[in-house]
C-alpha cells in the first residue's frame, strides 16, 4: 500500500476527553443519578471495546453492562486521575473474566479463525468483512501489543493505555512502536514520495 | 536500546497522543509509514455501535430512569421470563447462552464395571484419601503468623514506620502512583496536614524535604512528617515512578502541574478515615506470587488493604462481617484497577493467583499503636 506524502491524518474515535470531566465525576460521586452524561460518554465505546474483543454483540452487551454496574458500585472510591482509564481497567477485567469463563466452551473453529495469520493487505481487501481484516492483522501482534494497540484504538493516550494495562508509560511506548512496525510490514505501507513542482517546465 | 531507535519511539508516541487528541499541529514523523500504518489502522476498524434500546434500558437499570421517556427509535420492551428463557447480564432475555458443547461420545451406553474394575477404583479412592489424611495433619497446626504462603511468594518491605497522624481525630488515606517525565521541571507538595511516604519505583527520583534533597534508586522509600514541604524532580533520562501515600484532609484538594507529574491511583483505601488519631504502625508490602500460590493473611487492625498491581488475583474472605456486597467463603476473581474493600478484622483472607502470570500485589496495613482523643 503506498500512502503519498508526509504524515497521514488519524481519524480517531472519541479522542477528547473534555475539561468537564472531573466535575462530571465529581457529581456523580454525590448522587448517581448524575452518572448519565458520563454513561452517555462512554457507553458506545465502552462496548467497542467489549465487542472487540469478544467478537459477539451479545456478550459485548453483557460485558458492557457488568462494566457500568461496577463502575457505579465502586465510584465513590475513584480518586482522581483519568476516569477513562480507570473505566477501561474494569472493562478489562470484566472481558478476561468472559475469556474464562468461554474458554472451555468456545467451538475449536473460532479459535482458529481468530489465530490464522499472515494476511496481507490484498487479503484484506479482498474481505468483504473488514472488521475480520482488522482482527486477523492484529493477531499477528503478541499479546501485549494487541492489547495496547486495541486500547489506542479506542481512543486512550499512552499514559491511560499505561493505567489500564499496570505497566508503566515507557513500557506502552515501545510496546506500541514495536507493534506499529510489526503491523506496518505486514500491511505493507510505503510512502511515495511527493510530486516536486519544478515550477512548470 | 539504541538513543536513534528511543528518539524514535519518543517522537511516535509524542505524534500519536497529539494525533489521537485531535490535535491540529502533531509533530511530523521521521518515518511517514508509521503514522501511516496507523491511519489505515483506524481506516480499516468498522466496529458495531451500540445498540441505542439496549444503551437506553441499560441506563435506566443502572440510574432508575425510565425507558420510556428516553424516545428512542426502536426501543424494544423487554421480554417476559418465560421457562424457557435465559435472563443475561443486561436484564435481557436470551434464548441462546454461552454454548456449552459437550465431546460427541463414542460409547454412548457405559457398559457395567466389572470386578476389577471395582477394585482397582476402591483401591484408589484409599490411596487419594490417605494423601488427603497426610495433608491435612501436615498442614493443621496453622501457625500463628499472618502470612503462610505456598511457592515461592516475594514479601517485599516498601515502608515500615511509624506515623503520626492528626492528634485529635481520623484523617483518610490514600495511595496513588506518581509518574514522572524526564526533565527539570519538579513538583512542590505545600506542608499538609498529615504525613506521605515515597516509595521509589522506576527511574532516577529526587525528593526534598524542607530543602534537604534525597535520591532514591529504586526501592528506596521516605516518610515525610506534617507540615513539611517536599519537592520532586527526576534527575535521570529515563521516566520515573514512585507509589505516594498520604493522610490529609487536604490531598483532594491538591493541585499540581499536569505536565510535571501525573497520579493515578494505586490502592484504593475507600473514602473514610482511614489513619487513627495520634501514632500509628504502618506497614507497606508489595508481594509477588507465582501462578497457583496462594497466601492468607489475616487482618488484625481493621485497617487493612489489598491492591492488585499485575496478574489476576483470587480472592476469598470468610467472616462474619463482610464487606457490603461480599459473602462469606465466596472467591472473587479481580486485576489491576478493580476496587477491593478494606478487610474487616477477624476475617479469613485468602489471596489465590488465579493467572498465569505473576501476581503483584500491593498491601498496606495500618496499626494504632496510641489512639489519640477521639
Amino acid at each position: 500500500m503506498g500512502v503519498q506524502g508526509g504524515s497521514a491524518k488519524i481519524q480517531a474515535p472519541g479522542a477528547a476527553t473534555g475539561d468537564d470531566e472531573a466535575a462530571l465525576v465529581a457529581a456523580a460521586q454525590r448522587d448517581r443519578r448524575a452518572f448519565g452524561p458520563l454513561y452517555a460518554r462512554y457507553a458506545n465505546p465502552i462496548f467497542k471495546y467489549c465487542f472487540a474483543q469478544l467478537r459477539d454483540r451479545q456478550a459485548a452487551e453483557d460485558a458492557t453492562s457488568l462494566v457500568f454496574t461496577k463502575a457505579l458500585d465502586g465510584l465513590s472510591r475513584f480518586h482522581g486521575g483519568s476516569f477513562r482509564a480507570w473505566l477501561f481497567a474494569i472493562a478489562r477485567n470484566v472481558v478476561t473474566d468472559q475469556f474464562r469463563a468461554r474458554r472451555f466452551d468456545a467451538p475449536l473453529e473460532a479459535a482458529a479463525a481468530v489465530a490464522a495469520p499472515g494476511a496481507t493487505l490484498d487479503d484484506l481487501a479482498a474481505d468483504a468483512d473488514r472488521d475480520r481484516g482488522v482482527w486477523t492483522l492484529l493477531a499477528e501482534l503478541t499479546p501485549d501489543q494487541r492489547q495496547v494497540i486495541e486500547l489506542r484504538l479506542r481512543g486512550l493516550a499512552g499514559s491511560e493505555v499505561a493505567d489500564v494495562v499496570g505497566r508503566s508509560h515507557a513500557w506502552v511506548k515501545v510496546t506500541q512502536f514495536r507493534a506499529i512496525q510489526r503491523l506496518r510490514a505486514t500491511m505493507g505501507v510505503t510512502v511515495e514520495p511527493k510530486e516536486v513542482d519544478d515550477g512548470g517546465a | 536500546m539504541a538513543g536513534l531507535e528511543r528518539d524514535a519511539i519518543e517522537q511516535f508516541a509524542r505524534y500519536w497522543d497529539a494525533a489521537a487528541a485531535g490535535a491540529s499541529d502533531e509533530p511530523d514523523l521521521a518515518d511517514p509509514t508509521l503514522a501511516a500504518t496507523v491511519s489505515r489502522l483506524y481506516a480499516l476498524e468498522e466496529l458495531p455501535d451500540i445498540d441505542p434500546a439496549f444503551q437506553s434500558r441499560l441506563e435506566a437499570r443502572l440510574l432508575g430512569t425510565s425507558v420510556a421517556t428516553v424516545g428512542l427509535p426502536g426501543t424494544i420492551p423487554l421480554p417476559m421470563a418465560g421457562h424457557d428463557l435465559h435472563t443475561s447480564h443486561n436484564g435481557r432475555t436470551d434464548a441462546q447462552p454461552w454454548r456449552v458443547r459437550a465431546p460427541a461420545s463414542t460409547r454412548p451406553i457405559r457398559p457395567g464395571w466389572s470386578l476389577a474394575q471395582l477394585a482397582t477404583a476402591a483401591l484408589l479412592l484409599l490411596t487419594l484419601l490417605g494423601g488427603v489424611i497426610a495433608i491435612r495433619s501436615a498442614t493443621a497446626p496453622r501457625p500463628p503468623t499472618y502470612l503462610e504462603a505456598a511457592g515461592r511468594t516475594e514479601v517485599e518491605t516498601l515502608v515500615d514506620a511509624t506515623i503520626v497522624g492528626d492528634p485529635a481525630t481520623a484523617i483518610p488515606l490514600t495511595v496513588e502512583r506518581w509518574t514522572i517525565p524526564p526533565g527539570s521541571a519538579t513538583v512542590t507538595v505545600p506542608p499538609l496536614d498529615g504525613p506521605q511516604w515515597i516509595v521509589a519505583e522506576s527511574g532516577s527520583l529526587t525528593a526534598a524535604i524542607d530543602g534537604a534533597r534525597h535520591e532514591l534508586a529504586p526501592g528506596a522509600s521516605l516518610v515525610i512528617t506534617a507540615g513539611r514541604t517536599l519537592v520532586v524532580g527526576n534527575a535521570g533520562q529515563e521516566e520515573a515512578s514512585a507509589l505516594r501515600g498520604v493522610a490529609s484532609d487536604r490531598f483532594v484538594l491538591e493541585d499540581y502541574d499536569r505536565a510535571a507529574i501525573r497520579k493515578s491511583p494505586a490502592l484504593h483505601t475507600r473514602a473514610h478515615p482511614a489513619l487513627p488519631a495520634g501514632t500509628s504502625h504502618l506497614l507497606f508490602e508489595r508481594l509477588t506470587l507465582p501462578p497457583g500460590a496462594i497466601l492468607s493473611i489475616e487482618p488484625v487492625s481493621g485497617r487493612d488493604w489489598v491492591g492488585v498491581v499485575h496478574g489476576r488475583l483470587g480472592l476469598t474472605l470468610v467472616g462474619g462481617a463482610m464487606p457490603t456486597g461480599w459473602q462469606s467463603g465466596r472467591t472473587r476473581e479481580v486485576g489491576a484497577g478493580e476496587l477491593l474493600p478494606g478487610l474487616p478484622v477477624g476475617t479469613q483472607v485468602s489471596l489465590r493467583n488465579t493467572g498465569n502470570e505473576p501476581l503483584v500485589l500491593l498491601r498496606l496495613r495500618v496499626t494504632p499503636l496510641a489512639e489519640g482523643r477521639s
